[in-house]
C-alpha cells in the first residue's frame, strides 16, 4: 500500500486544492468522499456512534479551517485521521464519564436470542478491551486494524516515528491478547 | 530455536516485512511452533476485532455534510494571522536574531564608521565627538599600540581594569541573548496555548499537530 503524494488521486488533489481556494462545495465532496472512514476512526476510538458522529463532524470542521496547511506529501485520509483521532480524544474529555457501552448500537447478525447475545456480550468485552488501552496505542491499533494503513500511513498520520508504530501495535496487540484470552481460546 | 520471532510477528501479519527479513523470519516459522502458534493467536486476534461492527445509524451522506457546513457556518474560516500562526513561530524568532545581529553589527561598526569619517574629514566634520583629533585613524592606532604595548608595567596595571572591562562587556553582550531566548520562550508558549485553545493538540495520539 503506497503512501507517497503520487497515489492521491488526481480527482482527490484537485478537490483539496480547490478547498484550498476556499471552495466549500468542493470541500463538501471531500467530506462525502472520508465521512464514513472518519466517523468509524472516531467510533472505534471513542466507542459511542452518537458521539461519533458528533466529534467527526468537528473533525471536518477542524480540517477545514486548516486545510491550506495540508502538504499532499502524505495521503489527505491520513491527514484527515489524524484529526478525527485528536477530536475522539476531546469528546471523551468534554465529556468527562465512562462511555456508555449498553448505549451502543449493535449489529443485527440474524441469529438466534441466545447466541445473539452471546455475540453482543463479546463485542462488548472487545469493545472495552480496545477503549481501555492507551490513546496513543489505541489509535495506532485502529488505523491498522479497522482502517487497514500501512505503517507508512500511521507514522504520517499521528507524525510519529514508524518503529513507534510499531511499538505501540505491539504492545495494543500484546494487552488484547492478554484482556480476551478466553475469546481468542474459544476460537481455536 | 535460539530466538523467536514475537517482535516480527505483527510485521509478518500486516505484510510489512519484506526481502530477507521476510525470508528469514518464514524459515524460522517453518520449524517453530511456539511462533507459529503466537502468529496464529495475533490472527485470531484480529478476526475477533473485527467482529466488532463498525458504526450504525448514522446520518444520510447529505444530512451528515449538511451539519458539518451547518458548523462551518458559525465558524469560518480562520483568519489571516491565525492562519499565519504556524508559519510565524518561525518568523518570529528569525526576526529576533536578525534584529540581534544588526545591532551587534551597529555596536561594531558604529565607532569604526565614526573614526573613519572623522579621519576623512580631518576631524573638522566630528571634532569634539572623538578622542582623537587631526590624525588620520592608522595614526591613532598605531600611537595607542605603541603607548598601550611598548611598556609592560602599564600593561600589568592596567590588567585588573581589563579583566573587569572585559567581563562588564561580556555580561552586556550577553544580555541581548538573554532577552531573545526570553522573547523566542514567551513566542513558543504562546503559539503552544493557542494551539491548544483552537481544540487542536501537538501531542495528543501523534508527536506532532
Amino acid at each position: 500500500m503506497s503512501s507517497q503524494s503520487d497515489s492521491l488521486p488526481r480527482a482527490e488533489l484537485d478537490l483539496v486544492n480547490r478547498a484550498k481556494d476556499g471552495d466549500s462545495g468542493a470541500f463538501g465532496d471531500l467530506v462525502r468522499l472520508h465521512r464514513r472512514g472518519v466517523v468509524n476512526v472516531v467510533y472505534r476510538m471513542c466507542g459511542d456512534a452518537v458521539l461519533a458522529e458528533d466529534a467527526a463532524q468537528e473533525a471536518f470542521v477542524r480540517a477545514w479551517q486548516r486545510i491550506d496547511r495540508y502538504e499532499p506529501r502524505a495521503p489527505f485520509r491520513s491527514w484527515l485521521y489524524r484529526i478525527a483521532s485528536n477530536a475522539a480524544l476531546d469528546a471523551l474529555r468534554r465529556r468527562r464519564e465512562t462511555v456508555d457501552i449498553d448505549g451502543l448500537r449493535l449489529a443485527s447478525t440474524g441469529a438466534g436470542p441466545e447466541e445473539r447475545a452471546e455475540s453482543a456480550d463479546r463485542e462488548n468485552v472487545v469493545r472495552q478491551a480496545v477503549l481501555a488501552l492507551p490513546p496513543a496505542s489505541r489509535a495506532v491499533l485502529v488505523l491498522r486494524e479497522y482502517e487497514q494503513l500501512s505503517y507508512r500511513e500511521i507514522a504520517d498520520a499521528l507524525s510519529i516515528p514508524m518503529g513507534t508504530v510499531m511499538s505501540r501495535l505491539n504492545y495494543a496487540r500484546n494487552r488484547l491478547r492478554r484482556a480476551l484470552a478466553p475469546y481468542l481460546e474459544q476460537q481455536l | 530455536m535460539s530466538e523467536h520471532k514475537a517482535d516480527w510477528l505483527g510485521q509478518l501479519l500486516d505484510g510489512e516485512m519484506k526481502g530477507e527479513r521476510l525470508a528469514g523470519a518464514e524459515a524460522h516459522l517453518a520449524h517453530c511452533a511456539t511462533c507459529r502458534a503466537e502468529l496464529d493467536e495475533l490472527r485470531r486476534l484480529s478476526v475477533l476485532l473485527q467482529e466488532v461492527p463498525a458504526a450504525e445509524g448514522l446520518a444520510s451522506p447529505a444530512s451528515f455534510v449538511a451539519r458539518v457546513e451547518g458548523r462551518l457556518n458559525g465558524r469560518g474560516r480562520p483568519g489571516f494571522w491565525h492562519r499565519a500562526l504556524p508559519v510565524g513561530r518561525w518568523i518570529a524568532p528569525a526576526a529576533l536574531a536578525g534584529a540581534w545581529v544588526f545591532l551587534q553589527t551597529l555596536a561594531i561598526a558604529a565607532p569604526l564608521i565614526l573614526l573613519a569619517v572623522q579621519a576623512g574629514a580631518g576631524g573638522e566634520t566630528l571634532g569634539g565627538l572623538l578622542p582623537v583629533t587631526g590624525e588620520s585613524w592608522w595614526a591613532a592606532l598605531a600611537d595607542l599600540s605603541a603607548t598601550g604595548l611598548g611598556d609592560l608595567t602599564v600593561v600589568l596595571d592596567a590588567l585588573p581594569r581589563v579583566v573587569v572591562d572585559l567581563g562588564w562587556s561580556l555580561a552586556l553582550a550577553s544580555l541581548p541573548l538573554v532577552c531573545l531566548a526570553l522573547l523566542f520562550g514567551a513566542w513558543l508558549v504562546f503559539w503552544w496555548s493557542r494551539g491548544r485553545l483552537n481544540g487542536f493538540p501537538a501531542t495528543a495520539v501523534g508527536d506532532g499537530g
